[in-house]
């Protein structure tokens, strides 16, 4: 029976930069199920991520509650040094 | 002079010296921005690979045999603690259960023996004693990081630890006292 490998937290978050590399400004929601990850999981890596100004989280305008998400310039930067190191990452199972 | 055998040893470590060094400059430096400690043990072990090619380097060059050998077992060693670092880091933990221990006593079976070669061959008295409780706890280390699963191996390794730091301690200072003491 094969087990599904649990993804690490370099994981996570480089998906994440992925999703919104691709898709632009995203709702937090929309995100978590881009990510496959828990709402709350994800609200503690995009804390992380907004403190080390990688990504932008701001209260969505129209909806209070709704979290809006952005990549920033620092962060494409460093999603652009993830990606030249993806091979190495992938090779020891870390991407 | 260097031979053609020994020049061409010589530029491969010296290539991959910097090669493994550049890739755990990139490591370091994302881990920096991101603080994953997965990139830092990459990171951590690309630079132990590169210190091994470095203590290779350092073997070809050196021209006293004995400290020639003395690098070329720093080489191992050094890739050793790479690799082992690169398992336990990226393993999934149950491998890492099984492998740990097995890696972290096999230096001290070695660092066991060759204390007790030391011992033997050296004259003071009382180095000599020196080296044998040397020689004992590295063998308790070993012991010790093999029951590393067993109920009370935790309390073991710690207690191992605990006689190697004490036993190392009046060594050091044996030998500080031999060069700044009074006779």
């Amino acid at each position: 029976m094969s087990r599904a490998r649990k993804r690490s937290r370099l994981q996570i978050v480089m998906e994440t930069l992925e999703a919104l590399d691709e898709h632009g400004e995203l709702h937090a929601t929309e995100l978590s199920l881009i990510v496959k990850l828990s709402y709350d999981r994800l609200r503690s890596i995009l804390e992380d991520l907004n403190e080390r100004c990688l990504v932008e989280v701001e209260r969505a305008e129209d909806e209070r509650r709704s979290l809006m998400v952005k990549l920033t310039s620092e962060g494409r930067r460093l999603l652009e040094e993830l990606r030249r190191l993806r091979k190495i990452l992938e090779d020891y199972g870390l991407a | 002079m260097l031979s053609p055998y020994e020049l061409v040893v010589l530029l491969s470590c010296l290539v991959s010296l910097i090669l493994f060094g550049y890739i755990a400059y990139e490591f370091l430096r994302v881990y920096r921005r991101l603080r994953a400690r997965s990139l830092l043990y990459l990171s951590a072990s690309f630079f132990l690979l590169a210190l091994s090619q470095a203590s290779s380097v350092l073997s070809i060059l050196v021209e006293s045999a004995r400290l020639s050998l003395t690098f070329y077992t720093l080489t191992s060693s050094l890739a050793a603690a790479s690799f082992f670092l690169i398992v336990v880091s990226v393993s999934e933990e149950e491998k890492a259960v099984v492998v740990a221990p097995i890696a972290m006593s096999a230096p001290d079976l070695l660092a066991c023996a060759l204390a007790a070669a030391a011992s033997v061959t050296c004259e003071g008295r009382q180095l000599r004693a020196y080296l044998v409780a040397l020689s004992m706890v590295h063998m308790l280390r070993f012991l010790s990081a093999l029951l590393l699963h067993s109920d009370a191996g935790a309390l073991l390794l710690a207690l191992a630890e605990v006689a190697r730091a004490l036993a190392t301690l009046p060594f050091a200072i044996f030998h500080v006292g031999r060069v700044v003491g009074r006779e």
